[in-house]
């Protein structure tokens, strides 16, 4: 379903992503981890089409080449990308970025069941602007369910979400999945990324350092990988999980 | 909604009929309201329907409320070309103080298609690089009043704060067209536009690409500023201040209502406004760019704390 070969990504000084393939298909929640600066936002945006340098390499979903000349409605189908931080400085209701998500390719009959499973239908009438940095994350992951891409990249989007957001996003991710979508799931919380994903893929320094079930890849090989000079490693006590 | 409309709109009717027949002389009033007071009109309601809307697209494409008609640098452009302009025509030349004023919009127009071609580029970068091709223009404008004669500097003067008292139905009607034509090109784009309330890095995950939407949004406005500036001078406040009173008055950031919304509220502004500069110390007539300041802002003040936004926070 998603296919990377060979992806390279320069800013023309720097390569801010090497050489980085893998194949995912549908059904498959994919969790990608890399210390900062590993690269892994930008393979993300690339993966989405949005990365404002050109990539080399190829990118492509359900066999669609994935590029800047894509047509950007046709590319929002069948990849959608959420951040961390999202702002709006000009007073917009959540209401109409529900409408506004719907006329972008969404699907209006998933609204009331986003609203329901999400519980935000007292936030209908609320300023985004005004909504904490957790809410906001969370009425735009309503905002993504509703325009219902193939791929849903989650970009540190769950980073200010609380336990009880988190089990309910786990769930619908879960959802998604078993539909036959992907969703991309990129966290520092290395713990939850691996009790949540099929598969991981590490990337540190721009390169791909492992990409496997979770269970073959999860090991201190791999994480020496990551953090050669580091104290890091896996605990005895919890099975998929690193102490710190 | 239905309530914000008729408001709106009993408002551009009062501006029309305070502008056509406050102060009108009634043994002259036939030459009075067709050879003088239709034309002025015409252009006071499109400049200010035309300011309002350039203002309310620069805010949102450029993600910036402080953003505003003349941020780029076109005003300031053709207020360099009136300058020269003015000069060549006190010389006997063929160039005037009008087209001195469409070329230097035109100029910096020019320039912002050549900045635009090679890379992308923020909202801020634009925003900073506007204001400096602004200064840099200021400042020779400063350098041609320095220079100038005094006749020459005054009449330019009162140009340079809004003067709609050049009006004729040669300059008005273009204004008019260009302005209808961009409400209904913008209210075609309003889910382009709306897609940029969310910030740049969201625009493209609503299906619209940033940089060629937000390429051709901000030429069409420099192209619709560059003819207001040409045909009444630079006139503030208009620009900046009724998308923000039409955001809070009308609960909505979507475009398919705030352009029309303040194409009508604009025109309604500045018609009002020009009254008022003719009509207070007759039989002179006071600068309408800084009346519209001077009664402007604290009336914005005032309407801002009194009326309360009607989205929740």
């Amino acid at each position: 379903m998603i296919f990377l070969d060979d992806v390279t990504v320069s800013t023309g000084k720097r390569t801010l992503v090497s050489n980085v393939g893998f194949r995912v298909q549908g059904g498959v929640v994919l969790g990608v981890y890399g210390p900062n600066g590993a690269g892994k936002s930008t393979l993300l945006r690339a993966v989405a089409g949005v990365l404002p340098h050109p990539h080399s390499g190829i990118i492509e979903i359900d066999g669609v080449m994935i590029s800047p000349r894509l047509d950007p409605a046709e590319r929002c189908r069948k990849v959608l990308r959420l951040g961390s931080d999202f702002q709006s400085s000009f007073g917009v209701r959540v209401s109409e970025l529900f409408e506004l998500a719907t006329r972008s390719g969404g699907r209006g009959d998933l609204v009331p069941e986003v609203l329901n499973r999400l519980e935000l239908r007292g936030f209908l009438a609320r300023d985004f602007g005004s909504l904490s940095d957790g809410q906001k994350q969370w009425v735009m992951f309503g905002r993504a369910l509703i325009q219902n891409p193939r791929v849903l990249v989650l970009d540190e989007t769950f980073s200010k979400l609380d336990l009880d957001r988190l089990a309910t996003a786990k769930d619908l991710i879960r959802q998604r999945v078993s539909a036959g979508g992907v969703v991309i799931v990129a966290s520092h919380d290395l713990n939850r990324l691996a009790r949540w994903s099929d598969r991981l893929l590490f990337l540190a320094s721009g390169r791909k350092i492992a990409d496997g079930p979770v269970d073959e890849v999860f090991n201190s090989e791999n994480l020496k990988k990551m953090y050669p000079d580091s104290k890091l490693e896996l605990d005895p006590q919890a099975p998929l999980s690193v102490r710190y | 909604m239905v309530r914000v409309y008729v408001w709106v709109t009993v408002a551009w009717i009062s501006g029309i009929l305070i502008s056509l027949f406050y102060g009108l002389d009634p043994d002259q009033a036939r030459l009075i309201l067709t050879e003088l007071r239709f034309p002025r009109l015409i252009l006071a309601l499109s400049v200010g329907g035309a300011l309002a809307i350039s203002g309310l697209v620069l805010q949102t494409v450029l993600g910036n409320p402080l953003a505003e008609p003349y941020t780029l640098g076109v005003a300031s452009g053709a207020a360099l070309g009136a300058a020269l302009g003015s000069s060549w025509d006190n010389a006997g030349a063929t160039l005037s103080l009008e087209s001195g004023a469409t070329l230097g919009a035109g100029v910096v127009i020019a320039l912002l298609i050549g900045g635009f071609r090679n890379r992308a580029r923020s909202g801020d970068a634009m925003i900073l690089a506007g204001v400096m091709l602004s200064l840099l223009l200021a400042g020779f404008l400063s350098l041609w009043m320095g220079l100038a004669d005094a006749s020459g500097v005054r009449s330019l003067q009162f140009w340079l704060l809004g003067d709609l008292g050049r009006a004729t139905y040669r300059t008005s009607i273009p204004v008019l067209m260009l302005g209808l034509a961009s409400v209904f090109y913008f209210m075609h784009a309003s889910k382009k536009l709306d897609a940029f309330l969310f910030g740049e890095g969201e625009v493209e995950g609503f299906g619209v690409s940033l940089e060629k939407s937000r390429r051709v949004f901000i030429l069409w406005i420099s192209v619709l500023v560059g003819f207001c500036v040409s045909s009444a001078g630079m006139i503030g406040f208009v620009g900046l201040a009724v998308p923000h009173v039409l955001r809070r008055f009308s609960g909505t950031s979507l475009h398919r209502h705030l352009i029309p919304l303040c194409w009508i509220c604009g025109g309604a502004v500045l018609s009002a406004g020009d009254s008022i500069a003719r009509g207070v110390v007759r039989p002179k007539e006071l600068p309408v760019g800084a009346v519209m300041v001077v009664i402007g802002v604290p009336a914005f003040f005032w309407i801002h704390s009194r009326m309360r936004g009607r989205v929740e926070s």
